[in-house]
């Protein structure tokens, strides 16, 4: 199996946790329509908010609600700037994102410039009864860390809150047609504050996880880009919590991938005929998803893939890529994913579109 | 006993003018109560105090014979009065039963009980004979089951007094008569409805008795059985009114545009346009009749040039010209879009900029460059005139003008080159009579003078008032082109529908 292997699988959910719980925080801002750019730093406010929650309590749990918290505490800025203020809220978002860099970094150094590396506990795992005995399933998914999972809760919660509350409801529809929702009686600002409150709250918690969880350790800028991961995950999930989950596996399995790659000594034969693989199984969903318009250089581009990866599989090369290469690896998928699903219409209509109460006559 | 719905002495002024002056009418339960008047005349301003959205300055409104002060449209809906919105409040990616439970309380919070809701909707459904699916999604529905939505959507939620807001603007004749079914059961129940509307022919078929708005002022009401069309228009606009236009026979000339085998289509296949052919002559105007969003407004968009065809030719005088672009259409003729406010005027700029927005660059408007400022006023001032457009000033800006007034700069800027061809989509949507009636002198004038006119229209008695030739566009095909004779209404408005029947001209 070359790097296909178990410990892989167990990486890539480790890896996915962060982003599926920052993915599924955002699913709940967009469809309220605030299009939350600063994910990303609520994300590293969290991370930071956990360590030195859990440095100054010395319980991680409390750590966990510190990150949470500090999320949160962007967040409000967030909300107050854009629904309230009514700021554009891509121009927010991107502000808040330096904001938190800058924050963090200084809080970091002054707080523990001088104290030198400390590594705080880190959460262990916990093996769930019998379902952790499945031989390569188990290992996999069932002897994670409990902030997998919550993380899990968390999204079937979502799905129910989203789906089946009156709350939901009304927040599906303040992201649709804010109008219709103020004229059902829904005050459309406090739901919409609400919803990038839970945004935050729960970007904090995907902070802590790549703080405290993981690490027991804080680095600057340590989100590194994930919440930008976890923004695209919400469009390539088409704004469906399972769809979300589905992104967030693939993405983080990438992230699993290119870790495990960077220490092989050249690219194992195994990724020739995964990529083979791939060219192949897009070519069939092509032209089972559109029969009639499939264009031809689609699916030629594709077999060309397949067939490129099934020879380079064949040849087996002793090739090497610089692991800063392999670094960008879900970026790459990233940007594969979307440009796959450009133009799409599962997108809600009110997203980044102030509502303001027309009083004219 | 009292009346449902009692509105006494109600005044309301806005900085500068008075919405309402001492407006009175009252509304029985079981009643179709009609509010007629033109644009601005005080109707939406009324509208809004019954549904809690603008505050009286004096008056009294009493609800069941008890004096109420209206706060919110939540406040409103408690108190047993609902609204449909001429713009649809309805969430088109969510089903039918989600947008009525949007508005409900739940019985059992915070779980939204959708079943519940379901199954509400199909008992009142089945009640008042709706056909409604509580399960399909609303966007998927014709717009006349959308607005059946929104009635149920005030039903479920107790509503005895029902606003209906402009509602016909947007149907078909055939969904306007099974909206005229709806209106008439939901009164026989005991509801009490409350009709918006400034076209009289309707006012005049469904309303028991019809409250006459102008200037603010009621000019009264009357029971509509014992009135008629030329003196409801009389109260409306306080002068003789004639919509009914003379058009004299004239053979027309030669063609000025051919279309022949026009084709649009849009990414992945879906076509928007197919085989459209036609030919318009000096002197001729030929009338487009569809509902809305049959492909209208593509066609009017290929022929100015935004887009262009996938197939086909567009000849003017002869000469093959398919490949226009706005520029050169100008050159060519004029045109009245459809969107007044995205196509036709700039609302920021001044009614001056704006009656030059498509000469300013000409002689003798600039010369090299620098425009005459002098010029610009003498061409406007003489357009005033001419096209009697009201404004306080030429500086003011063009969102300051009425919706009548603000068509009538489109019309001075596009017509007073006196244009061999011109496009009118939609030009008399959303004006009062008065503006209807001299729209239509002018489009008659332009006839007159030998030019050509494509006339693209949802209302049916002004396609059948003015074209010479009629089409009618259904899903992005012309189902028939017929000689303007001897057509009625109902035929056209089956073929509207889709019943399809191809006659020759």
């Amino acid at each position: 199996m070359g790097p296909f292997d178990q410990a892989t699988f167990s990486a890539a959910v480790l890896l996915t946790t962060p982003l599926l719980l920052a993915a599924i925080g955002e699913l709940f801002s967009e469809r309220a329509g605030v299009l939350n750019v600063g994910l990303e730093g609520m994300i590293l406010m969290g991370a930071f908010g956990a360590y030195w929650g859990q440095w100054w309590t010395g319980n991680l749990w409390l750590g966990m609600v510190a990150g949470a918290a500090a999320g949160v505490a962007l967040a409000a800025v967030m909300a107050l700037l854009s629904i309230t203020a009514q700021a554009d809220q891509i121009v927010v978002g991107v502000g808040l994102n330096l904001l938190a860099l800058g924050l963090t970094t200084f809080s970091f150094r002054e707080v523990f410039g001088d104290r030198g590396e400390i590594v705080l506990d880190r959460m262990g795992t916990v093996r769930i009864p019998l379902l952790s005995r499945v031989p390569f399933v188990g290992e996999v998914l069932f002897s994670q860390t409990p902030a997998t999972y919550l993380t899990w809760a968390i999204v079937a919660m979502t799905w129910f809150v989203l789906y089946r509350t009156t709350w939901g409801l009304g927040l599906r529809a303040v992201g649709e047609l804010p109008a219709a929702a103020d004229t059902a009686g829904i005050n459309v600002a406090l739901r919409r504050w609400q919803a990038v409150m839970v945004t935050g709250a729960l970007a904090g918690l995907a902070g802590a996880t790549l703080s405290i969880v993981r690490l027991g350790l804080f680095q600057e800028n340590m989100s590194a880009g994930r919440g930008f991961l976890a923004l695209a995950a919400v469009i390539f999930g088409r704004w469906k919590p399972l769809g979300i989950v589905g992104a967030c596996f693939v993405l983080g399995g990438a992230d699993a991938l290119q870790l495990r790659l960077q220490a092989e000594p050249y690219v194992p034969a195994e990724v020739w005929l995964f990529i083979g693989l791939l060219g192949l199984a897009g070519a069939a969903w092509t032209l089972t998803r559109s029969r009639r318009r499939a264009s031809v250089t689609t699916v030629g581009a594709l077999l060309g893939l397949a067939a490129i990866g099934v020879t380079l599989r064949a040849m087996a090369p002793t090739w090497s890529f610089p692991p800063q290469l392999w670094l960008t690896l879900p970026f790459v998928v990233t940007l594969v994913a979307l440009s796959g699903l450009a133009g799409s219409q599962a997108a809600p209509a009110a997203i980044a579109v102030q509502y303001r109460r027309e009083r004219d006559v | 006993m009292a009346p449902l719905l009692q509105m006494t002495g109600i005044t309301k002024r806005f900085p500068g003018v008075v919405a309402c002056r001492d407006v009175s009418f009252a509304v029985e339960a079981g009643e179709i109560h009609g509010l007629l008047g033109e644009n601005g005349a005080g109707k939406s301003t009324l509208v809004k105090i019954l549904y809690g959205l603008v505050d009286p300055d004096e008056g009294r409104i009493e609800i069941d014979g008890r004096e109420v002060r209206i706060r919110s449209p939540r406040h409103a809906l408690a108190l047993g009065v609902g609204m449909v919105h001429q713009h649809f409040m309805l969430v088109p990616t969510m089903t039918v039963a989600e947008n009525v439970a949007l508005g409900l309380r739940s019985d059992r919070p915070p779980l939204s009980r959708l079943r519940r809701v379901a199954a509400k909707v199909a008992e009142l459904s089945q009640r008042y004979g709706f056909h409604i699916d509580p399960d399909q999604q609303v966007g998927e529905l014709s717009v006349g089951l959308q607005q059946r939505v929104e009635i149920l959507k005030l039903l479920c939620r107790g509503a005895e007094l029902l606003v209906l807001d402009e509602p016909t603007a947007v149907l078909t004749p055939q969904e306007w008569q099974q909206l005229r079914g709806t209106m008439r059961s939901l009164a026989d129940a005991g509801k009490a409805i409350v009709f918006i509307s400034h076209k009289l022919d309707e006012q005049l078929s469904i309303s028991d008795r019809c409250t006459v708005l102008r200037d603010g002022s009621v000019m009264g009401t009357v029971a509509t059985a014992e009135t008629d069309k030329a003196s409801l228009a009389r109260m409306m606009v306080g002068r003789d009114v004639v919509l009914r236009t003379e058009r004299p026979p004239r053979a027309p000339g030669r063609p000025v545009l051919e279309v022949h085998g026009l084709h649009l289509n849009a990414a992945e296949d879906r076509c928007l346009l197919a085989d459209i052919s036609f030919t318009i002559a000096q002197g001729e105007i030929v009338g487009i009749a569809g509902v809305d969003g049959n492909g209208q407004r593509e066609l009017v968009e290929v022929l100015m040039g935004i887009r262009t065809a996938t197939t086909g030719t567009i000849r003017h005088e002869g000469e093959t010209v398919t490949r226009l672009t706005p520029r050169r259409y100008n050159r060519i003729g004029a045109v009245i879009p459809e969107d007044r406010h995205r196509m036709a005027i700039a609302l920021g700029l001044s009614v001056r900029e704006n009656l030059v927005l498509k000469d300013f660059c000409r002689q003798p408007f600039s010369h090299r460059g620098i425009t005459r400022p002098r010029v610009f006023r003498d061409f406007c001032a003489s357009l005033l005139q001419e096209f009697d457009i009201r404004t306080p000033s030429l500086d003011v800006a063009m969102r300051q003008l009425s919706g009548g007034n603000q068509q009538k700069v489109v019309l001075a800027r596009e017509m007073h080159r006196d244009p061999g061809l011109l496009i009118a989509a939609q030009p008399t949507r959303g004006l009062d009579v008065g503006a209807i009636e001299f729209v239509y002198r002018r489009l008659l004038e332009h006839r007159e003078r030998g030019g050509a006119t494509l006339l693209v229209s949802t209302e049916l008695d002004e396609i059948l008032s003015l074209a010479d030739r009629i089409a009618v566009l259904v899903s992005g095909r012309f189902v028939a082109l017929l000689e303007n004779r001897d057509i009625d209404i109902q035929e056209l408005g089956l073929l509207m529908g889709g019943a399809s029947e191809m006659v020759a001209s």
